[in-house]
C-alpha cells in the first residue's frame, strides 16, 4: 500500500491550521501542525514518519516566516524539503526573498482549497523531478562519467 | 443550507474551501474559540497601549478573519493594520475600540449561527 504524503502545517493561528488540515485530509493527505519553530522542529522528528512538504505562515514579519525557512534549510536530512509559505500580501521583495531561499510556491490569503491542492500538486512533482535527476546524473556519473 | 450573515458568510467558506457542511461548522467552532481569544488579547493590549502586540493581534485578526469570511471585522482589522503598517500607531489605537465591537457582534452572531448547526431557520 503506498504511504499517504505527509504535510507539516506551521501557523499560529489554529483555525487556520485545521482549515488547511481538513482540506489536505480530504484530499488523501496526512497532516501534521505546528504552531511555531519549536513545534515545526518536533514534528518533524516526531515517529520517524518523513515529512513530504512543509507548509508555512509568513506572520506578521516576513523575515519571521523565512526565518523558519532558513532553519529548515539548515537541517540535517530537511534542507531539501519543499516549502510552500502562505502570505498576506506578494510583494516584490517576498517573493524574491522566497525565491532565493527555494521555496517551492505561495499561497495569498485566503486558503482556497483548488490553490492549495495546485500547489500541493506542484511542490510535489518538483520534488519528485529533482530528485529523479539527481538519482539520473548520479548513475549516469557512475556508469559513463556524466552527461552531456 | 449553509447560512450568510452581516457578519460571516459561511456558504462562500464552503464553496472555496470544499467541505461537507459538518466539517464547515466544526471549523467555525474553532475560528469562534480563537476569535474571542483575540478579541480578550486586543483589549489588554489595547489597555495598556502595547501597541507592539496590538499590530501583531490586528494581523492575526486580518488573517483568520479573511479566511473565515468575516468581511466587517477584515475590513476594520485591514484599515487598522494600514495605519500601524505606517507607523500611525495612535490613530490605529483609536480604531481598535471599533474592531473589538465589530469582533463582538461577529462572535454573537456565530454563536447563534453555531446553536443552530450553522444552517437557515
Amino acid at each position: 500500500m503506498m504511504n499517504k504524503p505527509t504535510v507539516l502545517v506551521v501557523d499560529d493561528s489554529v483555525s487556520i491550521r485545521k482549515q488547511v488540515r481538513a482540506i489536505l485530509e480530504k484530499q488523501g493527505y496526512d497532516v501534521r501542525e505546528a504552531g511555531n519553530r519549536i513545534g515545526m522542529l518536533n514534528k518533524l522528528e516526531e515517529y520517524g514518519v518523513p515529512v513530504t512538504l512543509v507548509i508555512m505562515d509568513l506572520s506578521l514579519n516576513a523575515e519571521h516566516g523565512f526565518d523558519l525557512v532558513r532553519t529548515l534549510r539548515e537541517t540535517p536530512g530537511h534542507s531539501e524539503l519543499p516549502v510552500i509559505i502562505l502570505t498576506e500580501t506578494a510583494d516584490r521583495m517576498t517573493v524574491l526573498t522566497a525565491k532565493s531561499l527555494g521555496v517551492s510556491g505561495y499561497i495569498v490569503k485566503p486558503v482556497t482549497a483548488d490553490i492549495l491542492l495546485e500547489r500541493c500538486t506542484t511542490a510535489r512533482n518538483s520534488e519528485a523531478h529533482a530528485a529523479k535527476k539527481t538519482k539520473s546524473s548520479s548513475s549516469s556519473g557512475a556508469s559513463d562519467g556524466g552527461s552531456g | 443550507m449553509l447560512r450568510k450573515t452581516e457578519w460571516v458568510d459561511m456558504p462562500t467558506f464552503q464553496t472555496e474551501t470544499e467541505l461537507d457542511d459538518e466539517t464547515v461548522v466544526e471549523l467555525y467552532g474553532v475560528f469562534l474559540e480563537e476569535l474571542r481569544d483575540e478579541r480578550a488579547r486586543l483589549k489588554a493590549a489595547l489597555d495598556v497601549s502595547d501597541w507592539t502586540a496590538g499590530r501583531k493581534l490586528v494581523h492575526n485578526i486580518k488573517g483568520i478573519s479573511a479566511s473565515y469570511r468575516a468581511g466587517r471585522v477584515l475590513l476594520g482589522a485591514t484599515m487598522t493594520d494600514l495605519l500601524f503598517k505606517g507607523g500611525n500607531n495612535e490613530a490605529a489605537g483609536e480604531k481598535i475600540p471599533s474592531v473589538l465591537e465589530d469582533m463582538d457582534s461577529t462572535i454573537q452572531s456565530l454563536e447563534g449561527l453555531l446553536e443552530r448547526g450553522g444552517l437557515d431557520g
